[in-house]
């Protein structure tokens, strides 16, 4: 039984709350009653997907007819991606933070798609971008948050849980990167951890603050940078699955080969989205699952999940 | 005929290059070594190019100014959002 640093979150979203368990929870209850099916039905299965996006981060979270989105990519073309897999409303929309690689794509989004709640670091960024979307957020009566308000707070999916990590670093001279917000999904004994693009600052206020339990699936922070690489954050989070979103032939030098060596030390399996394309991760109810790559390099889908996962053959216990 | 002009604001580093917001949508990076020093995110720059003979100079100026203004303006876009509230703590009674 893996421990869990994170205690007495609040539950936030009302999406599983009893109506009047949040003051604003009846607003988002009745609305979700009003919706038709969803087009998209992923059954009983939880679908963690990692886009290729290029240069940029865009994670799409499915489960239970509810669906999440984390970043954004640097382009326009996520609406037309997520279109294509069925996604016709977004719960709630968070920016880990405020860079043009996270929130290039965001206008486009709050244009396409009806959005519920969107939630970012609440730092200021002074470029257009940022300012296109907190435009777009008032002019569409988009409910606002901030992370730090929300701090341990959980957003439930069905079954699921992301519990909102604020970052501990804060000021007038941090790198926005070490503002990012941290996600922890949770289903049965299944947990992946996004971070964004923290660096090693946040990284250690993170270890420091006891709130990052072990995962199974790390996204990695930083498109792979040596910036987001910890020695001690690998040992605490003690990933099977790293996923470095990354675009080929980025002129950053991304990822770095060190922290790529880094990654795939101790039997650690790394999929990239510049070459395995979308990294889709089906999560069962029990915490079982199995990890597939969309692109043109052939790679067996990756198999895991609680000890009861393994008992069984595979073919009977993942999604 | 004016010397052409533009407004480039920082969005991060990226090692030893700078993203430099050129236009809505329109980024590039560019060497950080080739920007005042001290140029931070969140900066915004005024660059005018003048071309004589064989060669064009770009000057790049830090715009404090500008910079602490869209800074404003973005806390105050930002407090707006958290001031309104909920949908429901909007909701008429």
């Amino acid at each position: 039984m893996r421990g869990d640093g994170v205690r007495q979150a609040r539950s936030v979203f009302g999406w599983a709350l009893a109506a009047g368990a949040v003051a604003w929870a009846g607003t988002l209850l009745s609305a979700c009653a009003a919706r038709s099916a969803p087009p998209h039905d992923t059954g009983d299965t939880l679908e963690l997907r990692i886009l290729d996006v290029g240069q940029g981060d865009a994670i799409l979270i499915r489960n239970a007819g509810r669906t999440v989105l984390v970043d954004a990519g640097e382009t326009d073309r996520i609406a037309a991606q997520l279109q294509a897999l069925g996604v016709d409303t977004l719960d709630l929309v968070v920016a880990s933070h405020n860079h043009d690689d996270h929130i290039g794509g965001m206008d486009a989004v709050l244009r396409a798609f009806p959005v519920r709640g969107y939630l970012d670091n609440g730092h200021p960024a002074n470029t257009r971008i940022q300012r296109t979307v907190l435009t777009l957020l008032r002019e569409r009566g988009i409910a606002y948050h901030e992370a730090a308000e929300l701090s341990d707070s959980i957003v439930t999916l069905g079954d699921a849980t992301l519990r909102v990590i604020p970052s501990p670093v804060r000021g007038d001279h941090v790198n926005a990167n070490d503002e990012s917000v941290a996600l922890l999904l949770t289903r049965g004994g299944f947990r992946a951890l996004l971070t964004g693009d923290s660096e090693r600052r946040e990284l250690a206020a993170l270890l420091r603050g006891g709130r990052i339990p072990d995962v199974d699936v790390l996204k990695a922070p930083h498109h792979g940078s040596r910036t987001g690489v910890l020695r001690a954050w690998l040992e605490r989070t003690r990933p099977e699955i790293v996923v470095v979103s990354v675009a080929a032939g980025n002129s950053y030098g991304l990822p770095d080969e060190d922290a790529m060596a880094a990654y795939g030390a101790e039997g650690r399996t790394v999929l990239r989205t510049d070459r395995d394309g979308d990294v889709v991760v089906s999560v069962d109810p029990r915490g079982c699952y199995r990890v597939d790559g969309s692109g043109p390099r052939s790679v067996p889908p990756v198999l895991g999940g609680p000890a009861a996962c393994v008992r069984t053959p595979a073919k009977e216990t993942v999604p | 005929m004016s010397a052409p002009t533009e407004t480039w604001i920082i969005d991060r580093f990226e090692g030893d290059r700078a993203v430099v917001e050129r236009a809505l949508h329109d980024t590039f990076a560019w060497p950080r070594a080739f920007l005042p020093a001290g140029t931070a995110e969140g900066d915004v720059l005024r660059v005018a190019a003048s071309s004589g003979g064989r060669e064009t100079r770009l000057t790049i100026t830090r715009d404090e100014a500008a910079t602490t203004a869209r800074g404003a303006e973005a806390r105050a876009a930002l407090d707006a959002l958290r001031a309104r509230g909920t949908p429901s703590e909007r909701r008429p009674t």
